[in-house]
């Protein structure tokens, strides 16, 4: 276990750069997961923290020692692959103590190693096995033993659980979580998967085109995102954008008709904001449908219900606003006749349309 | 309508539908819902015809086609892997149903049809590129396209969403949704991932080692479950198994002190009590008739939380909010609500319908 | 993702279609024999039925140069008499010496190579390509060339040796150095095979799997042999199955080197059935010594499939 700091990182591979002056500081037994769609970097970042991609400009740190120039084999580092990179030639209990004996440590050491790797991920019945026969879960599990037989200063997973079947990935999710508390190595944990990221991390940094867009804890990510692309990618179901304009009274969304009532607070922080084209975004999970609010009530109007469905104990509705078809949740009792569409203001984020950056409006300001 | 009765299919070396019956109406989604390996995609290929079965009937609006091959059944199947014939456009794939001997219409027909669908899908700007050029969710519509496309009587669905990654899955949900509501056809939609069922499905039937075990609506299902497995499928998290001995008349768990309740009626000797998660009760302060346990993991949601609480050798998870954030090692107390399990056979995992009542010594 | 207003399908009911008689599926399999009959007919006449005739003939004593002499069923005659010639035990003998003294150098030389040729370096393309040339060559023209080469009096060996301080070597006329003369020109001829198929071995290891070995921990050594080797040996024993056979029938290097000589000190079996069946055309013995030198094939072979099937299942 150890601190990593990660100082303005850059890979390029000819014209193209995979990851752009990145920095980052990891603390002991953290959990940090790289969050973001194909493409953008996570995985390059991972592989320059194991050894295995050389870094164009940058340096990286395990604690004070500076290992941006050693090879994999002299980081102590563990690595999990997306595709199991098991020993297919090997059994279970060879594969888990191969860097044991890579390093030439004593016999009764390998064993006693091997036998509390063993327990902790429950892999005695599979020791005399090969990787062939067994379940991709299983798999990861035997990786995640080999990875953690000899307490690696970092430990890193690309997407291990992107090749394991839905029904079982949970599961392994879970365990994971569990383990990795338990253990208290420093992880370092590449996904594309928001909800994975949201599960497990004590962090999450949310890279885009090589780049940082946020860091910040999962609550934090779900309850502050720094920019569209953020609110987007976070949370399921996804976010709702709708485009609006401002008005004496609140703000018009989905093309002028609909008016959004704002209390006196917002509408006076909205006065301070500069001349923007603003979109608004809101949670499926902060729009309601009540019944009989009061006339002058502020976040709600009236919006054509297009469906209801439950799935599950959730219950579901799509509106129209304007042109698009919007999610909404219902979460109190069921609304009456003539619902109407409220909006739980203070959960609702205005984004500049040009730069995408969130502003920090509280719609939700006092009356 | 498709109608499937006693269907039976063995291969080499095991049995994979042991006697299917189900029903899709004309205007109805049906889920097939079931682990890997239960037998849904062996159930759709039957239907479709790419399987012969070893016994049974399949009735398509009454006539019976079980021994007619896949072309006369007027059936469309997407594949959990698409399928797509990699040489061709887009357009073409659309296409190819109606180009075929048995269903072939004239090329501005086709034209008219493939345009149409491409926009309900919105792929129209990608029919002249080619498959092997699309994203995982491009290839995904044009699969369902394909299949739209010759408007057949009946679709069979096979994980057709499994490939996708959330986002995607989510959209594409809401849009299978949106065409099953301004174009009624049966569909039978087979998949392992209950979110995915729940959302689409109006009746889900759940299939476990070739059986299928409960047919009916979610809420249905929720308040009458026959049989465990129908337990481990649905809700997520899904329903908490505690094995346990009815002695005496009252139901004891393995390894939790109090009993869990008083038994109405006579049980056999070993159970697996179930409840769903919502109806237990958890705290994070030792409330009167709570039992003690600890967290072993959580699950930030965003909205709420997931926690894995370990009592004793148990375990089960549940969904809490957020005014409480538990920590992984924490303490808390749960309460299992007697008139709140389910006892089902712990050999066969069949339903036992005897009610379980709260002792006023033994509380929760 | 947002929902099109509904943009119409065409209200079309699902259109009656006539139903078909079912397509009679004898028809398909009629259409199968058709397609494999033209190969049938020339795997049939081609290789089946000379099979067959050896095997028949392996029991008879006749010669083919004499067909009018009536041939004889004499029963496993041929076989005995074979079996316990002391003679054709001792080119048993010598034919394993040879065959493992090639085979074994051509694997030690193939591996190193195509270990050291892992690595791109400028002109490696090159080098590779050059090497492969020797096994391309006719073997009756590559046991010429190394006659010549090879030559006591004038060949370019010998001078070479003298160069350096050694003294010229009688090569073919010593049975020990003329069983290293072969064993040296079958090798230059099928160690590019042999690097060839580890090539493509080392090549069939999964690149993360070296990530997987380097992040472990393990030195360039202990990486080739606990890993690279170990997953190449399926390849690398088809390969040395492969060999072992071939070399087993070598022929055309004996005649060109050695003639059989000294005397007939380097008679390998394959020679002996030569000249039994061309020499002295004793057809039905040397149909005997055959289907022997075939069983001994098989037998090698079964053993390998069944190590290789082994390795398969563990493996996956």
């Amino acid at each position: 276990m150890a601190r990593v700091q990660i100082d303005q990182l850059t890979v390029r591979f000819g014209d193209f750069t995979a990851v752009d002056d990145l920095s980052l500081e990891i603390e002991d037994s953290e959990l940090v997961v790289f969050l973001g769609p194909s493409g953008c970097g996570k995985t390059t970042m991972l592989r320059c923290i194991a050894g295995l991609q050389a870094c164009t400009a940058g340096r990286i740190w395990f604690d004070h020692e500076d290992v941006t120039e050693r090879t994999s084999a002299r980081r102590n580092v563990a690595m999990v692959f997306q595709f199991v990179s098991l020993y297919p030639h090997l059994r279970v209990a060879a594969n888990i103590s191969f860097p044991l004996q890579a390093r030439g440590a004593p016999r009764a050491e390998i064993e006693e190693r091997l036998d509390w790797a063993a327990r902790i991920f429950g892999l005695q019945p599979v020791l005399r096995r090969f990787p062939a026969g067994l379940p991709p879960g299983v798999k990861q599990k035997v990786a995640l033993a080999r990875a953690v037989v000899r307490r690696p200063t970092v430990l890193l997973l690309d997407e291990p659980l992107s090749a394991i079947d839905e029904s079982f990935r949970e599961e392994m999710r879970w365990e994971l979580g569990h383990l990795q508390r338990e253990l208290g190595f420093t992880t370092v944990y590449v996904t594309h998967d928001q909800r994975e990221a949201m599960s497990l991390a004590d962090r999450v940094v949310l890279m885009r085109d090589g780049r940082i867009v946020q860091v910040g804890t999962p609550s934090e990510m779900f309850e502050q995102p720094a920019d569209e692309f953020a609110a987007f990618f976070i949370g399921s179901p996804s976010m709702n954008f709708i485009e609006v304009k401002r008005d004496p009274a609140g703000l018009r969304l989905g093309g002028n008709d609909v008016l959004l009532k704002l209390p006196a607070g917002a509408r006076a922080a909205l006065g301070e904001v500069g001349p923007r084209n603003l979109r608004l975004g809101i949670r499926p999970q902060h729009v309601a449908l009540i019944s009989d609010p009061a006339d002058d009530a502020v976040g709600t109007f009236d919006a054509p219900i297009l469906d209801r469905y439950a799935i599950g104990r959730e219950r579901y509705f799509d509106f129209a606003l304007g042109n698009d078809t919007l999610l909404g949740m219902q979460v109190g009792p069921e609304a009456g006749e003539r619902p109407k569409v409220a909006f739980d203001l203070a959960h609702a984020h205005l984004f500049d349309c040009e730069t995408g950056r969130r502003l920090p409006v509280r719609l939700a300001g006092a009356s | 309508m498709l109608a499937i009765a006693g269907l039976e299919k063995r291969y080499r070396s095991k049995e994979a539908l042991l006697g299917i019956d189900l029903e899709v109406a004309d205007d109805e989604i049906v889920a097939l819902l079931g682990p890997t390996g239960a037998g849904k995609t062996s159930t759709l290929l039957c239907a479709s015809g790419l399987e012969r079965a070893d016994a049974g009937r399949i009735e398509i609006d009454g006539e019976d086609v079980t021994g007619l091959p896949p072309s006369h059944r007027d059936v469309a199947l997407v594949f959990e892997s698409f399928n797509l014939l990699p040489t061709l456009s887009a357009y073409d794939n659309i296409a190819f149903g109606l180009r075929s001997l048995a269903y072939r219409e004239d090329e501005r027909e086709i034209d008219r049809r493939v345009s149409m669908v491409a926009g309900t899908l919105q792929i129209d700007h990608l029919l002249r590129r080619d498959v092997e050029a699309l994203s995982g969710g491009e290839r995904q519509r044009v699969a369902i396209a394909r299949a739209l496309v010759r408007r057949p009587r009946v679709y069979l669905l096979d994980e057709p969403l499994s490939a996708l990654d959330l986002k995607l899955r989510e959209g594409l949900r809401l849009e299978l949704r949106a065409l099953h509501r301004s174009h009624p056809s049966a569909i039978l939609y087979a998949t392992h991932d209950y979110h995915g069922a729940a959302a689409i499905a109006d009746r889900i039937a759940i299939i476990d080692g070739g059986r299928i075990h409960q047919i009916g609506r979610l809420d249905e299902l929720f308040a009458d479950p026959s049989d465990v497995v129908v337990g481990a499928l649905l809700g997520s998290p899904s329903m908490v198994r505690f094995e346990a001995t009815a002695q005496d008349g009252v139901l004891v768990a393995d390894d939790l002190e109090r009993p869990l309740g008083r038994l109405a009626g006579e049980v056999p000797g070993r159970v697996m009590a179930g409840l769903w998660p919502d109806d237990v009760e958890v705290s994070a302060e030792p409330l009167p008739g709570y039992r003690p346990a600890e967290i072993y993991a959580t699950d930030f949601r965003g909205m709420d939380q997931a926690i894995q609480v370990q009592a004793g050798s148990h375990f089960f998870r549940k969904v809490v909010g957020l005014d409480v954030r538990f920590r992984q090692g924490d303490r808390c107390w749960f309460r299992l609500p007697p008139e709140r399990i389910f006892m089902f056979d712990a050999d066969t995992g069949t339903r036992i319908r005897t009610a379980v009542s709260g002792d006023p010594e033994h509380e929760g | 993702m947002a929902v099109e207003g509904k943009a119409d399908l065409p209200a079309m009911t699902a259109t009656e279609r006539a139903i078909r008689p079912r397509r009679d599926p004898l028809s398909d399999r009629l259409i199968l024999g058709l397609f494999l009959a033209p190969s049938l007919v020339v795997l049939l006449s081609m290789v089946a039925y000379p099979f067959v005739s050896l095997i028949y003939y392996s029991f008879l004593r006749f010669s083919i140069l004499r067909p009018q002499v009536p041939a004889e069923a004499v029963g496993f005659e041929n076989y005995a008499f074979l079996l316990s010639d002391p003679d054709l035990w001792s080119r048993f003998v010598f034919t394993g010496q040879f065959v493992f003294l090639s085979v074994g150098l051509q694997f030690l030389l193939g591996i190193t190579i195509a270990y050291i040729l892992q690595r791109d370096f400028r002109g490696r393309d090159v080098i590779f390509t050059a090497l492969m040339l020797p096994m391309m060559l006719c073997p009756i023209v590559v046991g010429f060339l190394w006659r010549y080469m090879l030559n006591s009096e004038w060949g370019v060996v010998n001078y070479l040796l003298t160069l350096v301080g050694f003294a010229k070597l009688d090569w073919l006329g010593v049975t020990q150095n003329a069983l290293w003369a072969v064993v040296i020109a079958d090798s230059w001829m099928w160690t590019p095979f042999v690097i060839l198929l580890a090539t493509a071995a080392f090549r069939g290891v999964p690149k993360t799997i070296y990530e997987a070995a380097d992040i472990d921990g393990a030195s360039a050594a202990f990486r080739f042999f606990m890993v690279t080797l170990p997953l190449s040996a399926p390849i690398l024993f088809i390969a040395l199955l492969l060999r072992l056979i071939d070399t087993f029938k070598q022929y055309d290097l004996f005649f060109a080197l050695t003639g059989g000589g000294p005397g007939s000190s380097t008679e390998t079996v394959s020679f002996a059935l030569g000249k039994l069946a061309f020499s002295y055309f004793y057809t039905g013995e040397a149909s005997a010594l055959a289907v022997i030198l075939l069983l001994i094939i098989i037998g090698l072979s079964l053993i390998f499939v069944r190590y290789l099937t082994k390795l398969g299942r563990q493996r996956g």
